[in-house]
């Protein structure tokens, strides 16, 4: 179960979606935890399965079409026995009570996560009434301080307007406004800020990074932006096609990754400025129709051998730091050796 | 938004006086008006002892005159004295009877079924329709589907058939006209009053079930459409609970386009009530512009559309005005 730092454990989750063209593995068999107080970074390229992984880690999954066919999501409680939030009915009072309290999530898209006919206060109080015993006025009060809290000014106009008269930038604070609203103990934050200009980018970093500090909390941040990750996570996973294919403190995957698929991220790195979209690498994630044997990777690998069609498994490099690849296996040559074969 | 409503109020008037010179118009544009084949009728039969009367008919309604000779006295004559003209056809009377006083009452009626009807279309629509698309392909989606589809294609005086049926072998009322026979020309009182609203339920029923499916079809679409929106999972992952999630949240945006259709489900209700009039021998508004039109009785067909485009046009301006405001996207100007 769970470490005594740990604050949530997600275990062999499998998310499966059922459409017309057949199974997408979205996640396949993921387990990681996040540590009380820390960033964790989750870095992958589109559609690898983050924001699936994130959102089930509160259950959100959208029913039927998807589904949770395996895994538990241990959550860590004071003083009571930890509870798996995989167990609760999903649309039970159980988990809306860990929801938006002790686990909130910030979307991707702010343009479409705000309710275009409710005002950004109510969508604050709305949180923070369910899960406070507090009147209608503190709640507005409380809404309020968290828009200041947030950055946006003169919050006892912002307070009434609604998400149409907010920028991208503003409406991404609201959101984190509500998130915060009930101090959660992690903050799922899926890509918070890939819709947003980069000036923009950095400041809501700033403001995640310090509301961290201010409010003890831990946070999920999800990105497919390495520059992102290095500025903002403590430890690090790599997904690739609904798995994770390397973990690390951050330092060891950008000093020392070892995972091909995380050697090539960085090196596709931009020089020159400090973000990295990951786009740059040759080759495409496979269909998750036609998924390859073995390794997802090994089409777009250079270090592909015959092994490779059977399914690598984890190999621990260091305890912090893991690959889920051949070269690190016993016998395994390791990533520069083979380099030199090559 | 006091001049919103104003401005709109204004807009109302060349808006209505248009319809009404379109309708004035076609309707006269036949030939063979009641009016006229009546004076025919008393030609034929006094011959020239009736010629004194015959000519005062034909100028005091402009029988040799233009269309638009006919029209303007009428008009005006509505806008200065509220007098809609004569009716000729002797269905309303022996003699000829102002059309005011037939509108006046029928106007009432009318109007407390449409809105009557309007208001039981909502209630009964609107949560089948959230529930359809909660559970979308559940049981009871299929179930209410499929009563949609048959409400829709049922033609009303069939339905309005079996449910009078119904009502009669299960309750033992027999429905028919606004009023039980015995209550018919009586003073209001309780029994009265409770008569009368028992003789509406199965008008509302009927005429509200086509209206009903029609908005059960679109917002069950539009509800599917806002579940899988963001905002949606927004309000699931603050932890609100799912029903709640439901009505204070995707609703509220589906409703809009729904809203906007008061404006011409209150036309559809009159002009779809005129069968189900017929069948239930009620005095709608609906059924005299039927036999007016039937009977070439111009004035007074004219001033039934003219009373439908007024109501028609304030229709819209409520929806208007409802959409603004539970919609903050709009603006007044
Ligand atoms: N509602 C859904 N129905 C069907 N398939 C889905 C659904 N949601 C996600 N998927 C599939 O699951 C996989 C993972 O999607 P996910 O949204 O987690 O990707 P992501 O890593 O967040 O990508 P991005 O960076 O673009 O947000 C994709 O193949 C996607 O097509
Ligand atoms: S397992 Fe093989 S194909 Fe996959 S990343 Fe390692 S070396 Fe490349
Ligand atoms: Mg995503």
């Amino acid at each position: 179960m769970l470490q005594t730092n740990e604050l949530i454990k997600v275990e062999d989750l499998q998310v499966f979606f059922h459409t017309d063209e057949g199974i997408v593995r979205a996640v396949d068999n993921v387990s990681f935890s996040v540590v009380q107080g820390e960033t964790l970074g989750v870095l992958g390229e589109s559609g690898c399965g983050k924001s699936v992984t994130a959102r089930a880690v509160l259950n959100l999954i959208p029913r039927p079409k998807g589904r949770i066919h395996n895994g538990r999501i241990w959550l860590a409680r004071d003083g009571k026995q930890p509870l798996d939030i995989l167990s609760l009915r999903p649309y039970g009072r159980q988990i809306g009570r860990i929801r938006g309290r002790e686990v909130s999530i910030v979307f991707q898209e702010p343009m479409t996560s705000l309710n275009p006919v409710h005002s950004i206060g109510r969508q604050i109080m709305e949180a923070v009434q369910l899960h406070n015993r507090v009147s209608k006025r503190e709640a507005r009060q409380r809404a309020m301080e968290m828009l200041d809290r947030v950055g946006i000014s003169a919050p006892s106009q912002a307070v009434d307007k609604y998400p149409h008269e907010f920028s991208g930038g503003m409406r991404q604070r609201a959101m984190i406004a509500i998130a915060l609203s009930c101090n959660p103990r992690l903050l799922i934050a899926d890509e918070p800020t890939t819709a947003l200009d980069v000036t923009i980018e950095s400041q809501i970093l700033e403001l995640l990074s310090e509301l961290k500090e201010s409010m003890d909390m831990s946070i999920m941040f999800i990105t497919h932006d390495l520059g992102v990750i290095g500025e903002i996570a403590d430890r690090v996973i790599v997904m690739y096609a609904g798995k994770i294919v390397e973990r690390g403190l951050v330092r060891d995957i950008f000093h020392d990754p070892k995972h091909p698929y995380t050697v090539k991220l960085l090196e596709s790195r931009p020089r020159v400025g400090k973000t990295g979209e990951l786009s740059s690498i040759a080759g495409s994630v496979p269909s998750p129709f036609e998924l390859p044997a073995g390794c997802y990777f090994s089409p777009r690998c250079d270090y592909a051998h015959e092994r490779c069609r059977q399914e690598p498994a984890e190999i621990e490099i260091t305890p912090e730091h893991t690959a889920k690849c051949w070269l690190f296996s016993e016998g395994g040559s390791g990533i520069d050796a083979e380099a030199a074969v090559n | 938004m006091a001049v919103y409503i104003l401005r709109r109020l204004v807009y109302l008037i060349p808006t209505v006086l248009l319809i009404s010179i379109i309708s004035f118009a076609v309707i006269n544009a036949p030939p063979g008006d009641i009016l006229s084949s009546q004076v025919q009728e008393l030609e034929q039969q006094y011959g020239p002892a009736a010629q004194r009367q015959i000519e005062a008919l034909r100028t005091r309604y402009g029988l040799d005159q233009p269309v638009y000779m006919r029209y303007f006295p009428w008009i005006v004559g509505i806008i200065t004295r509220l007098d809609f003209g004569m009716s000729f056809s002797g269905a309303y009377g022996i003699e000829f009877r102002p059309v005011v006083d037939i509108l006046a009452e029928r106007l009432g009626y009318t109007v407390l079924i449409s809105v009557l009807t309007l208001g039981f279309t909502w209630v009964a629509a609107i949560p089948i329709a959230v529930y359809s698309a909660a559970w979308q392909r559940s049981v009871f989606d299929y179930v209410f589907t499929f009563i949609a589809f048959v409400g829709r294609s049922m033609p009303n005086f069939l339905l309005a058939l079996l449910l009078m049926y119904f009502v009669y072998t299960n309750f033992g009322w027999s429905l028919g006209g606004m009023f039980s026979s015995e209550y018919v020309g009586q003073p209001w009182s309780w029994g009265r009053f409770v008569d009368f609203l028992r003789n509406l339920v199965v008008p509302v029923i009927v005429i509200g079930t086509a209206g009903m499916a029609t908005i059960v079809r679109v917002l069950r679409a539009t509800m599917l459409d806002e579940l899988g929106k963001d905002y949606v999972q927004t309000a699931r992952a603050k932890g609100v609970p799912e029903w709640k999630v439901l009505w204070t949240h995707p609703v509220k945006v589906a409703i809009l386009p729904i809203v906007s259709t008061i404006g011409w489900m209150l036309p559809m209700i009159f002009s779809g009530s005129v069968i189900t009039a017929i069948v239930l021998n009620l005095p709608t508004i609906g059924l005299t512009l039927y036999t007016a039109l039937r009977a070439q009785d111009m004035y007074l067909a004219g001033s039934c559309v003219l009373v439908f485009s007024v109501l028609t046009v304030i229709g819209t301006l409520i929806s208007d005005i409802i959409l603004a405001k539970i919609d903050p996207r709009i603006r007044y100007d």
